[in-house]
């Protein structure tokens, strides 16, 4: 067993002439927090929905939990619990329904689909809506439920894509703190987010997408030792990237 | 000034919108380019044909206008057509508003709420836009070649008031229509509301048109030969005193009043008529601003939330499939059956049917319609036919009616062959409760025909099933369309191509079926034949299906990312 839970080598999606993923090699330690951050368009839920068998890379080799994605497809997809950019979710079945879904799916018994269903009801604070049709969700509860889903299995890794946008901050504490103990567990977290704050409290290691390349990666210390003394993580991220703030647009009209 | 810019915005926004929906991303592979390519095929049809009928309806509308003119048609025969064809236009135009909000996607209007536009200017450019109904445009084109048809004719008096009447009938209809369509809307501005209204507005609307097959006893038992031996002369003027008061303030009577009065030469009538069609297209615009604002200002959303919160477990386990591929199928069963689309499936064909047969028994004329009436299990036959075509939006679309939902299942842990054979199993479960209801309503309706017979075609059903399925999965894997099952028209249905090949592919399904029942009939001379070779058919067609639904998952594996794309709406 290897120390990586994702291993990436040239992996690379194209859509037509459009390059959204260049050739990227990416190293996700096992039982590590691992932030995937980039501006807009930068590839990464590109490069989660490659990982996660919903996108077939036009070029690369990658491992997941020492699995080959490509021909051990369903034995990745047993181990790995995703929250996608879209959610992910029936319409007309209600949160309950949702969770029994993933549950029968992943092959558990009816008593354990039960209890851990109701445990993350009520954790997510869904326990009244449970039985209300997905359709009739808020974007938050949505997001809530479709974080159920993903953690019922009991996974080895999580995909998760913005998990915290348009989340309570209570829920959102929960969340946080459910996270870090199931990294504590030995579990490893995938997440893309916009949020610096989350990543600085949470993740261990950093990856960073721009243009579709890897342009930096390693854990949260490797990362700011690079950088000047003192500099706050967006500073650092805005170095990388490539962004001058003095070179954009001052909009003075705006004044 | 303002009102122009805004107008001018909206109408270049909707032009976008439309030519961009017809380019299509390009980052998408060459099969589905072609896909996206086919579905305009029906479009384009229908508007070919609309150009047609627009085109027919002018002509046969000036030949009319001057065959009356020059006194080749009698006038008060001429224009009583044109009322029953005006009145039947009009409802059919409110019908079709009420419809639209039904059948697509309804127009997103925050965004626009949140610019400096004027709600007024809003509803101007919905009001406006309603011209571009191509039903609209054939009725005002017909009334206007009309109109013209009388002027050519030498009748100048009615010609004149009959362009101006047009145009008041117009704008008459124009609003009515408008009115309608944003009544729907506003009602679908909650999600049960709407699929309630929905489902009722379909069913009323299907059963209500068999009300003139049970009319036509009434009409054949009045012209029985023993009550005055010969047939019985039409009246117009004995028509007219029959019609309630307030049909006089319809806008095809009042077209109608204002031509007869230029024809007789009396332009005070036809003023007057002129008049009133315009104070009511007025009222209705009015009125259908005041229903826009309550639209706009209502709050997109539900209110009757069920509040239980007892957890229920999974749903059991299917015979033959695997929790996974059960669950699937579960999914389809309950997802389908909670939209509009899927309820009618099943509620529609076997009560409709049996309605109609119904309806035959009342008409002597349709001896041959009256004695399959009797047998009942020719009516199971049909209504299971007829319950396999109306499902089409499911079966011939089974992942992309899932939606965002067809992601899940695609990141789940599921072979391909799980995910075909689950969802084959979901679609099999509501054509089974919908083959339920028929079974009940041909029971009820005609208990008679021969045990074996009824056997039989229960077995014929199955079979067809199981041929249909193999289709059901390549075409939902090659073609998909992410679709609403709760809308009734274009927002709910499949690619147009596999509607098509499905729907000859069913009918041809039916034949072997329907041949081996003749085999029986005729042939062996023997009811119980009919059971034994249904039950080698049934057999055949699972030893058909079985390969070719196996066969068929690899389709899945091979549009897998194209599938997903699609899921994700893109």
């Amino acid at each position: 067993m290897s120390n990586a839970a994702i291993e990436t080598h040239g992996l690379r999606k194209e859509f037509g002439e459009f390059v959204a993923v260049d050739g990227i090699d990416l190293l996700v330690p096992r039982g590590s927090f691992y932030g995937f951050l980039g501006p807009n368009g930068a590839g990464k839920s590109t490069t989660i929905k490659c990982l996660t068998g919903l996108l077939r890379p036009s070029a690369g080799t990658f491992t997941i939990l020492d699995l080959d994605p490509v021909r051990q497809s369903v034995a990745v997809k047993r181990q790995v619990g995703v929250v996608p950019e879209d959610l992910a979710l029936f319409d007309r079945l209600s949160g309950a329904e949702t969770l029994a879904f993933v549950g029968q799916v992943h092959g558990l018994d009816a008593k354990a689909i039960r209890e851990r269903s109701q445990e993350l009801l009520t954790l997510m604070d869904l326990t009244k809506a449970a039985n209300e049709l997905v359709a009739d969700y808020s974007h938050g509860m949505r997001k809530k439920i479709a974080l159920s889903a993903a953690l019922l299995p009991a996974p080895r890794l999580l995909f998760l894509d913005e998990p915290f946008e348009g989340i309570d901050a209570i829920a959102s504490r929960q969340i946080k703190d459910l996270l870090a103990a199931f990294v504590k567990g030995g579990g490893t977290v995938f997440i893309t987010t916009h949020v610096l704050e989350i990543v600085e409290r949470l993740c261990d290691h950093i990856g960073i997408i721009s243009k579709g390349r890897l342009v930096a990666q390693g854990s949260m210390i490797e990362l700011r030792a690079g950088g000047v003394s003192g500099q706050s993580l967006e500073e650092r991220f805005m170095d990388i990237v490539g962004v001058l703030p003095s070179a954009a647009p001052t909009l003075e009209w705006l004044a | 000034m303002s009102t122009l810019r805004s107008l001018r915005a909206i109408m270049w926004l909707r032009w976008r919108i439309l030519k961009n929906s017809v380019t299509g991303s390009k980052k998408r592979d060459m099969l589905e380019q072609v896909s996206r390519s086919m579905a305009l095929v029906v479009p384009v049809a229908i508007a070919s044909l609309s150009i047609g009928t627009f085109i027919a309806v002018s002509i046969v509308g000036f030949l009319s206008g001057r065959a009356i003119g020059v006194g080749l048609l009698d006038a008060a025969q001429g224009l009583f057509v044109l009322r029953i064809l005006l009145a039947v236009a009009m409802f059919a135009i409110i019908a079709l508003s009420m419809a639209t909000p039904t059948q697509s996607a309804t127009a997103r209007y925050t965004r626009l709420l949140l610019l400096p536009i004027h709600r007024r200017v809003l509803h101007l450019v919905e009001v406006a836009s309603s011209m571009a109904d191509p039903w609209l445009a054939i009725i005002g084109a017909g009334l206007f070649a009309f109109a013209i048809g009388l002027l050519a004719g030498g009748r100048t008096g009615a010609g004149l008031a009959g362009l101006a009447a047009t145009l008041a009938t117009f704008a008459f209809l124009v609003c009515a229509g408008s009115l309608a369509g944003f009544l729907v809307a506003w009602l679908m501005r909650s999600r049960r509301r709407g699929e309630l209204f929905t489902l009722i507005f379909v069913m009323a609307f299907t059963l209500v048109s068999f009300i003139p097959a049970f009319a036509s006893k009434s009409f054949s038992e009045k012209g029985q030969p023993g009550q005055s031996g010969r047939q019985r002369q039409f009246i117009p003027q004995e028509f007219d005193r029959r019609l309630p008061v307030w049909t006089r303030f319809l806008p095809s009577e009042l077209h109608v009043r204002v031509i007869s009065a230029g024809l007789s030469h009396q332009p005070g009538r036809a003023a007057g008529a002129i008049a009133l069609l315009l104070v009511e297209a007025a009222l209705l615009f009015d009125l259908s601003s005041r229903v826009h604002r309550r639209m706009l200002n209502s709050l997109e959303g539900d209110s009757g939330r069920k509040r239980t919160t007892e957890i229920k477990g999974p749903s059991p386990k299917l015979p033959f499939l695997s929790p996974g591929a059960s669950a699937v199928a579960w999914a389809q069963f309950r997802g389908a059956l909670r939209t509009v689309r899927g309820r009618l499936t099943v509620l529609l064909p076997g009560p409709m049917l049996g309605i109609l047969m119904l309806a035959f028994r009342n008409v002597p004329t349709e001896t041959w319609a009256a004695n399959a009436a009797e047998q009942g299990y020719l009516l199971l036959g049909v209504s299971l036919v007829f319950t396999l075509y109306s499902i089409h939006a499911v079966s011939m679309n089974l992942f992309g009616s899932d939606r965002a939902g067809l992601t899940l299942q695609l990141l789940a842990p599921l072979s391909d062959r799980e995910l075909a054979w689950g969802k084959i199993a979901g679609f099999g479960m509501i054509v089974g409760l919908g083959s339920v209801i028929c079974l009940a309503v041909s029971l009820s309706v005609a208990r008679s025909g021969p045990p074996e017979y009824w056997i039989a075609t229960i077995l014929a059903g199955a079979a067809t099933f199981f041929l249909i399925s193999p289709l059901a999965i390549w075409f939902s894997a090659l073609f998909p369309v992410q679709s609403d099952l709760s809308k009734t028209g274009a927002g709910g249905n499949p690619h147009p191509l596999p509607m098509i090949v499905g729907t000859i592919c069913t009918a041809a399904f039916v034949m072997p079926a329907a041949s081996l029942v003749l085999a029986s009939e005729f042939y062996f001379h023997s009811e119980f034949a009919a059971v034994v070779l249904m039950v080698l058919w049934l057999a055949v067609s699972i030893g058909i299906a079985i390969p070719c639904v196996n066969l068929a998952a690899r389709t899945i594996a091979m549009r897998r990312e194209n599938l997903a794309l699609v899921a994700q709406g893109r």
